[in-house]
């Protein structure tokens, strides 16, 4: 795997997703698109598993580091490095876990996955910090709220991702020329790491 | 070769043990987030910061302080701040008032509160939208404060408290979050701030806030100026502006319920200016 290649997509990622989350947010909900886990699922789609985890977890570090969660009493801003690093690694691991059994051909089967890792991600982000306001007094975590809205964000991503493939389209013969990856029609089958297709098990 | 992938599933493990220890870790323990928060700041933000400001010029936040006619703002600007002041002086009569009371009875008071102003755009949000936090671009290298210092609009519309000061940046929560708690205020329906009435106004979640007023207030009516007046805020903030009142209903129990309108919208903010307090015994002769 291109680590600097990978670094780099993640660090223009990022910059999409402190920028422009805002614009694109759902009104009062807080949902809003998170382009850098929608990066993850493509990288994980077609990465070795090992490199995938390692993805995960640097961009789940990289959404736990750029964020501030304000304390119960709303003078200061508690640490939360680890809850969305964990669920980045989850996402990856499902992502690596079900792509054997995809159609990577069909535009919906990236926005689906889409869908199921960023609402996974979310899921072990709340239940972690849920589990460490029992006794963290720093910490208050309103978990069912924090649910439907990261229910929201998933589809919401998942329907980003969507745009974001046929976006992607034009530029993909650009990328593969220095990223090694299949330019195929389907924007879904992403092949980024010089090898055609996807082993039983990597 | 099999060793090598051993060691580096082990070290997969070890790094997804460590994620989850770190995350459960409370907060007074986990000092080594802000090692990782800062750095990664230094990298995002330059790509962040241009991001935000075409997304912001693309969708413009509107706020109920100026005008389009840039002379015509100029002069509201300068009105605000006008009656700002005097609101700030109104009060101060009242505290020296009291203060004059409390050293009457042997009550210790605080030394007079000076301010300055810094300009700071705003960068970014968390990464979490939920969150409500906003990163502004000045950190320790303004001397900004954290929990004493505030975000506000022109130096006018309170926007928000800074809860966090790192090297170059430092983060705001507005005033509206409903983690922010609730928030005193008065509404103002005549010249002075002896034609005002109390209100204890809590976050909606949806930008807007509502609360009840206190006592009998008559005469309160929508379009009437909220300012803060609360004594969990710091001083440099009394006063401030915090939206006008967009509706008045009549409970049961007769007292008046109101929602408020900030007066601009902390997530559609693209600069603020950050009032930071200057804490000093005023010299003879100068007014605090």
């Amino acid at each position: 795997m291109n680590w600097l290649v990978a670094a780099i997509g993640l660090w223009a990622v990022m910059g999409l997703e402190l920028g422009l989350r805002d614009g694109l947010a759902l009104g009062p909900t807080g949902a809003a698109p998170t382009f850098a886990l929608i990066y993850l699922v493509f990288l994980a789609l077609s990465a070795p598993r090992r490199a995938a985890l390692w993805a995960g977890l640097a961009v789940g570090l990289a959404l736990d580091a750029s964020r501030a969660l304000p304390s119960a009493d709303g003078m200061r801003v508690v640490a939360a490095i680890g809850p969305l690093t964990l669920g980045g690694a989850l996402a990856a691991y499902t992502t690596v876990q079900i792509r054997g059994v995809l159609n990577q051909r069909n535009p919906l089967t990236g926005p689906l996955v889409v869908a199921v890792a960023v609402f996974l991600a979310h899921l072990v982000a709340v239940a972690t910090l849920e589990m460490r306001s029992w006794y963290d007094a720093a910490l208050t975590v309103d978990a069912v709220a924090d649910l439907g809205r990261a229910g929201l964000t998933a589809v919401y991503s998942a329907l980003a991702s969507l745009v974001l493939g046929v976006l992607a389209r034009p530029i993909l013969p650009m990328i593969a020329a220095v990223h090694q990856f299949d330019p195929t029609p389907s924007a879904w089958r992403w092949v980024p790491f010089g090898r055609r297709g996807y082993g039983p098990a990597r | 070769m099999a060793h090598r992938r051993d060691a580096g599933g082990r070290a997969l493990t070890l790094a997804v043990v460590a994620a989850l220890a770190l995350g459960l870790t409370p907060d007074r323990y986990a000092r080594v987030a802000s090692w990782l928060t800062e750095p990664v700041a230094f990298l995002v933000q330059p790509i962040a910061h241009p991001v935000a400001r075409l997304t912001r010029w693309l969708r413009p936040g509107r706020d109920t302080l100026g005008d389009d006619d840039p002379r015509l703002a100029a002069l509201l600007d300068e009105r605000d701040r006008a009656v700002d002041a005097l609101r700030r002086a109104e009060l101060r009569i009242d505290r020296l008032e009291a203060q004059v009371r409390d050293l009457q009875s042997g009550v210790p008071v605080a030394p007079g509160a000076r301010l300055r102003q810094v300009w700071a755009p705003v960068t970014s949000r968390s990464s979490v939208l939920a969150d409500g936090t906003i990163r502004l671009g000045v950190g320790r290298d303004a001397r900004i404060e954290p929990g004493v210092s505030v975000a506000t609009v022109r130096g006018v519309a309170l926007v928000g408290r800074v809860v966090r000061v790192e090297a170059r940046t430092c983060w705001a929560l507005p005033f509206t979050h409903p983690r922010a708690g609730p928030v005193e205020g008065v509404v103002l329906t005549g010249p002075t701030l002896a034609e005002s009435f109390g209100c204890l106004l809590e976050g909606a979640g949806d930008g807007t806030l509502t609360g009840d007023m206190v006592g009998e207030a008559v005469g309160v009516e929508p379009g009437m100026v909220v300012r803060l007046r609360d004594e969990a805020w710091p001083e440099i903030a009394q006063m401030l502006v915090l939206g006008r009142v967009e509706s008045v209903e009549r409970k049961e129990n007769g007292r008046l319920r109101i929602a408020v309108r900030p007066a601009a919208d902390p997530a559609r903010v693209s600069e603020v200016v950050i009032r930071v307090p200057e804490t000093r015994s005023a010299p003879a002769g100068e007014a605090p």
